[in-house]
């Protein structure tokens, strides 16, 4: 077993799980570039409309309202440029789906799976064990576990009829010990699905870190290692047939006086999620996203994408870098066996190949070295 | 960029008043030992059987001072200097002198410690102090135990009665207080372990070899139990990384071993550490500049 860190949440940052949904955004910003290849000419759109496509990746609109321009946002030292999508409050569609409410939809969905052509899909067919990985990054973040919660049965369902699709004989559910509503979300349903077994990990970090736990949990190649968030999106876009257009996120942190999970739109800007959802301290704020071990310093107009799941809204204070004084707890506490050491010691010019940024070596070092930032510096 | 928000909270304080509490505990019997129990059965007068407080005293003033003069504000690592200072002469190393070289010394220790954290003071202290007392020809005995004959059992050794300095005798507090630092996370207990593996190691097996040259009591060194718990391991003049600290140990080890045992050197645990620290020092600056070149 490799090493491993036991984080726990303080309780005061524990968020609450009635979810509140703030899906009603005057605008909506998808990010784009010059590269980026249009597919509608229209300036009306209709929720779930392609619009473009941009670094092999084609751009929906979560909403349905007007396209109005491209804009630009000065993000840190950098300026990204949106589409901005003014919302009717419509929600129209061109809504083909089929309720997902009743048995009988396995064949359908079995037909879709079959039908569909998605780049992960096609490894399946080497395997033979389906894990799924519900274990959250960072002791801090809730956002997978109400996921998990509140759309266990799809995830179960779809899992089962992607194993038996490509006949996969196993399925591994991995969960963290202390998340009791996936475990009692699993556990209600477990029972309709014999090929199914679900497995409990301890909340330590970097459990929840995908790479780590491919070469510490996974014990042979074949193998195939889904999060919760990848099959829920999947299974929306097969049975909604247009990509999911919400998310769910964690708003949580020392400057937040009711830290909240929000089911948020797809490109909604931090700034109208803090002020609809949250009631904050009168301090000043830094945000952080996805993390606080190996979070991301952000702005207020941060556009929210699938890949946000987590912000933090902490007191700004000031993390004074000393000197390193040789303790060599940064080396002891890498999980993958790096040496963070030489990465500061060298000023960040050496970086290990191997790293994982989990973050733990910054979290240890008693002289608040921000190693990770060293080996950003790379 | 990513960025480390939280850290785990290091109880600095903890760690101090732990030791501070040792090393009460250990002037308090290096006093007993070396002053009040020979005042207790008349061996000495009352002004004499002061002279172990009057070294405390002593290296918490120079310490005060050189604090003072450098505007260092902590509190807690003033005491833990001034009475360490205080534990480490031998009984009788005059007073006179005591003070002009923990005066000096601590000025000049201030001013390099601006410099670099890199240098383990009180080891430097420690073997001026040893060079002193051999220059001198001062025995590390007390008054009485030079002038009368006296057998101390191993049990008794082990509870202090071994010659080393005034306050750092007793191997049992000692140990004791290895318990209570290897709790801190940042105590790099696995070199105090590996170089008393090594010692204990080389020990036993000329012991077992050579019954005849050895009594067990001989193993009980009070200033290699000190020097690896309370020197050795100390985190800016030890290797970072645990490999190169498992060395660091078993090279302290090893060549306490051969100091204190084949050249009969008492204090043979500083020394070693003293050369091992600057063949590790030596060898961290090869490594940087080679990292320095690859890195190019
Ligand atoms: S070096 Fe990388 S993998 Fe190792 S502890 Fe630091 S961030 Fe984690
Ligand atoms: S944890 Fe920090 S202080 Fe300790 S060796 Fe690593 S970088 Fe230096």
């Amino acid at each position: 077993m490799k090493k491993a860190v036991s984080i726990l949440c303080p309780e005061k940052w524990k968020v609450n799980r009635q979810v509140k949904e703030f899906l009603t955004p005057d605008f909506v910003y998808l990010p784009i570039s010059k590269e980026a290849k249009m597919l509608t000419k229209k300036r009306n759109v209709y929720k779930g409309d392609a619009l473009y496509e941009y670094q092999k990746k084609t751009y929906y609109s979560p909403i349905s309202g007007k396209i109005e321009k491209i804009v630009s946002l000065k993000q840190g030292e950098k300026e990204n440029y949106f589409l901005k999508i003014l919302n009717d409050f419509q929600e129209n569609d061109h809504y083909q789906g089929v309720e997902h409410t009743t048995v009988m939809l396995t064949n359908d969905l079995k037909e879709r799976i079959r039908n569909y052509h998605h780049h992960f899909f096609e490894d399946l067919k080497n395997c033979d064990t389906l894990v799924l990985f519900g274990l959250e990054k960072e002791p801090f973040l809730a956002s997978q576990s109400i996921l998990q919660e509140h759309h266990m049965d799809e995830i179960c369902l779809f899992l089962d009829t992607l194993a038996s699709c490509y006949h996969i004989d196993h399925i591994f559910l991995y969960f963290q010990e202390n998340d009791q509503e996936s475990i009692e979300a699993a556990e209600k349903i477990l029972n309709v699905y014999p090929k199914m077994q679900m497995i409990l990990l301890p909340p330590y970090v970097p459990y929840g870190n995908r790479s780590f736990f491919r070469q510490t949990f996974l014990s042979h190649d074949r193998a195939f290692l889904l999060s919760s968030y990848e099959v829920f999106d999947a299974f929306y876009e097969l049975i909604k047939l247009r990509k999911k257009d919400f998310l769910y996120l964690t708003i949580t942190g020392d400057s937040v006086k009711n830290p909240q999970v929000v089911k948020v739109k797809i490109g909604t800007v931090l700034e109208d999620v803090i002020k609809h959802c949250v009631s904050c301290k009168k301090n000043k704020m830094t945000i952080l996203k996805n993390g606080l071990l190996a979070g991301e310093v952000v702005e207020e107009n941060l556009v929210l994408t699938e890949d946000v799941h987590g912000i933090f809204l902490m007191k700004t204070k000031e993390i004074k870098e000393e000197k390193c004084i040789f303790c060599g707890k940064c080396n002891a506490v890498c999980p993958v066996g790096c040496n963070p050491y030489k990465m500061v010691q060298t000023k960040g010019k050496f970086h290990d190949s191997r790293c994982i940024s989990c973050g733990l070596c910054s979290y240890v070092c008693p002289s608040h070295i921000s190693i990770l930032e060293k080996g950003d510096e790379k | 960029m990513m960025k480390t928000w939280v850290h785990l909270s290091y109880d600095s304080k903890r760690t101090k008043k732990i030791l501070l509490f040792f090393l009460f505990l250990l002037f308090g019997y290096g006093f007993y030992k070396n002053g009040l129990s020979y005042f207790f059965f008349k061996m000495m007068s009352f002004s004499d059987a002061l002279k172990p407080l009057w070294f405390v005293l002593i290296g918490i003033f120079c310490s005060a001072v050189s604090f003072l003069l450098f505007r260092k504000k902590d509190f807690y690592s003033l005491l833990i200097e001034g009475i360490l200072v205080g534990l480490l002469p031998p009984p009788s190393f005059p007073l006179h002198w005591f003070f002009i070289y923990t005066f000096f010394f601590l000025l000049l220790a201030r001013f390099w410690e601006r410099k670099t954290s890199l240098i383990p003071m009180m080891l430097f202290y420690k073997v001026g102090l040893i060079g002193f007392t051999s220059l001198f020809q001062i025995g590390l005995q007390n008054v009485i135990e030079q002038t009368t004959p006296y057998y101390y059992g191993t049990i008794d050794v082990v509870l202090g009665r071994g010659l080393g300095g005034v306050g750092t005798t007793s191997i049992f507090l000692v140990v004791l207080l290895f318990g209570f630092l290897g709790s801190d996370f940042y105590y790099k207990k696995e070199i105090s372990i590996s170089a008393f593996f090594s010692y204990t190691f080389l020990f036993f097996l000329f012991f077992f070899l050579h019954p005849e040259s050895y009594l067990l009591q001989d193993y009980f060194n009070p200033s290699f139990f000190f020097t690896i718990v309370l020197f050795l391991p100390r985190n800016a003049s030890s290797p970072a990384t645990k490999m190169a600290g498992l060395f660091y140990g078993v090279g302290v080890g090893i060549l306490s071993y051969f100091l204190i045992h084949c050249f009969s050197i008492q204090e043979g645990a500083y020394l070693s550490l003293f050369l091992i620290y600057f063949l590790f020092l030596l060898l961290h600056f090869l490594w940087l500049l080679r990292q320095k070149k690859n890195v190019k």
